[in-house]
């Protein structure tokens, strides 16, 4: 009875880590735009969680990053229709199934700057 | 039902399965869209190309030096032989019998040293074998490179040197054998006869003194020792008999296919032989004609038809792999028959 | 004194031959002694705990296990699935070991059963027992995945709609091992974390060999009909054997294969065996007797021979295409001779046996 129990245990210990291992080592897209609505920044730049260089994104361009596991952060820089430099710091969260949009534009927007979608599975014949 | 159980026995549960096995693809093939009588046929003409190769494993098997895994050893020797028939521009049954001829010398001489090398690890020749056999493939490859071979159809276009990986016999002794008899391209007649006349030779060899001295070597050395017998040198002589008749098998199968194949193609040769061989019922101290005919038989059967028969089911070309899961799978079903005690790693 | 070298050089004939090919080849083929140190140490990472894999089964009697392919195709399915799940980094190996952990364990347990049956041939049927499972292998990647097997990312799937493509590029996860604890000598990397691992390894067998279970395998290797009657479970235990192995081997690809980077679908495991064995071998081991340090050297031995082969024979004969068939040549060259020369040495431990009975006997010792 002890075996069982132990061996039971290990399995489903094994599964849980599994579990874990799939969620936080999977790698997501994000796709990242630059399009505002009154207003577009000519250069965008970018830093998701805080990697060693800044991305570039021009005005209109969309660019697709990877990221892996759940928590992320985007830092986002560029010149407003004043010529002040604006700085702004979100957090996200991939997760499965999810198809993610940010838009460096409207990152001041709090509602605006991030969209998700969920991703339809493809039938395949 | 108990004869039927007896002679069921007799035969061998694992024979009998792959007989109904083939013969239940013969069946299912026309209603797959496959010709019956091609496929029959086809099963003739690879039983034609390779019986030699099979029949190749006897005396070494009756010798007691096991299992030829160093059949590609003997493979080397026909293909020498086959070459060097084509530089000299022989053509029709001067190029085959030529082929065969000047392969001769060399299967003896490989043989030889091939035997002093198995005398030497006497319990342990099978995994050698295999080795050695590799090995041989190995070098050869480097010889087909260097070696000063000057004819236009054999070497690398533009200028290179060293011969080419496949060499098409097409206009020199393809279907040498069978071209004397009718329905060449359904029916191999000539090989068949002449599979029919060397396991002849085969099998009366086996009842003189020296066969039978040979019989003894692997079926009780000491008692052979006994009686005065030089254990190493018959053992020397199985081996080259053997390598001889491989040589000769590779030649045969070459005027069938239409073409040589060198450098890597004989590299694993050996395992479809044995498989066959064992399929028919031949174990690792004990084969007889019989076994050689039914084996290749039944195992070039399954090898030709299953995969066709699959294919045209799933609609997918699986031949690749099928043939390997089968050739394979027989020879693991064959080798995990007979619990042997015997220290033969 | 003199009896003892004696000895040493018999015990290790092979491997000493091997050292006096290698130091001569080396000057020929003009590498240069930093590279070859590098290399050296990036391949001891790489191969070694696909090689230590093998040394349980041959303390239980089974002999050199080519059944290691088995496991190293279940690392590789694992592999398969983390990648066309886009798991990446050490989590990405970490699930692939898991992953490939079950199918090992269902495969050992094949691979020990087939090989219960064929015992004495043990061997050659692992042999064959390798290209049989390759077969199978080539069956559900080639045909079953995508298919029957549910495949999501495209990336990976031929262009006929199902089925693996030859080589997968394992950029994910690769080198998330070697990287992640690094060391720099001189001019040379140490992927100390892989290394940790290989001693975690090199630890678990010293310590298996001491368990019941080690002793009772060592036991079955002696003399399989004395183990039974001592009321040893000998099949189950010779199976379980296998499975270790077979778990080691896989996990043993999936490290290799994280060093490397790119994973040929269809070819990656092929070799593996071969390889693996004719290292072993050349450190000395033989189908009886199998050691950490003959593993362990074996690799650097090997692959010494392996890396300089081509370069000499190319510096001596002038083409790299004969350098190539050269290294092929040697590789199973040096397998057969392991193999005749530890023939010869049984011949030799047992003419010595028999003399020393034959001496008992005749002074009229006591059994």
């Amino acid at each position: 009875m002890k075996t069982i129990l132990a061996r039971g245990g290990v399995i489903v210990a094994v599964l849980i880590l599994a579990v874990f291992l799939f969620i936080s080592g999977k790698e997501h897209a994000v796709f990242i735009t630059n399009k505002g609505e009154s207003y577009t920044p000519k250069k965008a730049y970018y830093i998701i969680d805080g990697r060693e260089k800044e991305v570039r994104i021009k005005k209109k361009k969309k660019k697709r990053e990877y990221v892996k596991g759940t928590n992320h952060t985007i830092e986002v820089r560029f010149k407003d229709i004043d010529g002040n430099e604006i700085k702004v710091s979100r957090k996200f969260e991939a997760k499965l199934g999810e198809k993610i949009s940010i838009n460096v534009a409207l990152i001041e927007d709090e509602k605006r700057w991030i969209t998700k979608e969920k991703i339809e599975k493809e039938k395949k014949k | 039902m108990d004869k039927i159980r007896n002679y069921i026995e007799t035969m061998g549960w694992p024979r009998v399965i792959i007989a109904l096995f083939l013969l239940s693809m013969y069946i299912i093939a026309p209603f797959v869209g496959l010709n019956l009588g091609t496929s029959i046929s086809d099963t003739l003409i690879r039983f034609g190309m390779n019986a030699i190769l099979v029949l190749s494993l006897m005396p070494m098997i009756y010798s007691g030096t096991g299992l030829n895994f160093g059949l590609p050893l003997g493979v080397e020797a026909g293909l020498l032989g086959a070459v060097i028939s084509v530089e000299m521009g022989l053509t029709g049954a001067f190029g085959f019998w030529g082929a065969i001829a000047m392969s001769i010398p060399f299967a003896i001489l490989f043989g030889w040293g091939y035997s002093q090398i198995l005398n030497r690890v006497k319990g342990g020749e099978m995994m050698i074998a295999t080795y050695v056999g590799f090995s041989s493939v190995a070098i050869m490859c480097i010889m087909w490179l260097i070696l000063p071979f000057k004819s236009k159809d054999m070497i690398w276009a533009y200028g290179g040197s060293g011969l080419r990986t496949t060499v098409s016999i097409e206009n020199y002794w393809q279907g040498a054998l069978n071209s004397f008899f009718p329905f060449s391209d359904k029916i191999p007649f000539g090989e068949i006869i002449f599979f029919g006349v060397l396991a002849f030779l085969m099998w009366g060899f086996f009842k003189t003194k020296s066969g039978l001295a040979m019989k003894a070597v692997g079926a009780n050395p000491k008692f052979a020792l006994a009686t005065g017998v030089d254990i190493d040198k018959v053992r020397t002589k199985s081996v080259i008999i053997s390598t001889m008749l491989a040589a000769i098998g590779i030649i045969v199968y070459q005027q069938s296919f239409g073409f040589i194949q060198l450098y890597l193609a004989p590299f694993y040769m050996a395992f479809p032989a044995i498989a066959a061989i064992l399929i028919g019922g031949a174990s690792v101290h004990k084969a007889t004609v019989i076994n050689v005919m039914i084996g290749t038989f039944l195992f070039q059967g399954i090898l030709t038809m299953t995969p066709s028969v699959i294919n045209n089911l799933v609609k997918t070309d699986m031949s690749e792999t099928l043939r390997i899961i089968i050739s394979n799978g027989m020879i693991l079903y064959a080798l995990t028959r007979t619990g042997g005690k015997k220290n033969g790693k | 004194m003199e009896n003892k070298g004696k000895k040493f050089l018999i015990n290790n004939v092979v491997p000493i031959v091997i050292l006096i090919l290698i130091v001569a080849a080396i000057p020929i083929s003009g590498l240069s002694n930093g590279y070859l140190i590098q290399e050296m140490i990036t391949r001891l990472s790489r191969n070694s705990f696909l090689v230590l894999s093998l040394i349980i089964p041959v303390v239980a009697g089974m002999g050199l296990n080519f059944g290691i392919v088995l496991g190293a195709m279940a690392g590789q399915i694992g592999l398969i699935f983390i990648t066309d799940w886009r798991i990446v980094g050490m989590e990405g190996i970490l699930l692939a070991v898991i992953i490939s952990i079950p199918i090992s364990i269902m495969l050992g347990v094949l691979g020990g059963y087939i090989l219960n049956k064929a015992k004495g041939r043990e061997m050659i049927t692992s042999i064959i027992m390798g290209f049989f499972i390759n077969g199978v292998y080539q069956l559900v990647v080639l045909y079953g995945m995508g298919n029957i097997i549910p495949m999501t990312n495209k990336k990976i799937i031929l262009s006929r709609g199902y089925g693996i493509r030859n080589a997968i590029d394992l950029k994910a996860i690769r080198q998330v091992f070697d990287r992640f604890i690094v060391l720099k000598v001189g001019q040379f990397t140490i992927p100390v974390f892989t290394i940790l691992i290989i001693g975690v390894l090199c630890l678990f067998i010293v310590w298996f060999r001491k368990t019941k279970l080690g002793q009772d395998m060592r036991a079955i290797g002696q003399d399989m009909e004395i183990a039974k009657s001592s009321g040893i479970a000998v099949e189950k235990t010779r199976i379980l054997s296998i499975v270790i192995s077979t778990v080691l081997a896989s996990i043993g690809q999936i490290i290799f294969l994280q060093n490397i980077g790119t994973m040929n679908t269809y070819n990656s495991h092929e070799q593996i065996g071969m390889f693996s064995i004719a290292a072993i071998l050349i450190g000395g081991a033989t189908a009886a007797k199998a050691s950490i340090p003959n593993a362990l050297g074996g690799i650097i031995l090997f692959h010494l021979m392996f890396i300089i082969s081509p370069r000499a024979g190319k510096e001596l004969i002038g083409s790299a295409q004969i350098g190539e068939f050269f290294r092929v040549f040697i590789s199973y060259g040096i397998i057969a001779l392991a193999l005749v020369l530890h023939q010869w040495r049984r011949e030799q431990e047992n003419k010595a046996e028999r003399k020393k009975l034959m001496e008992m006997q005749l002074s009229g010792g006591d059994k």
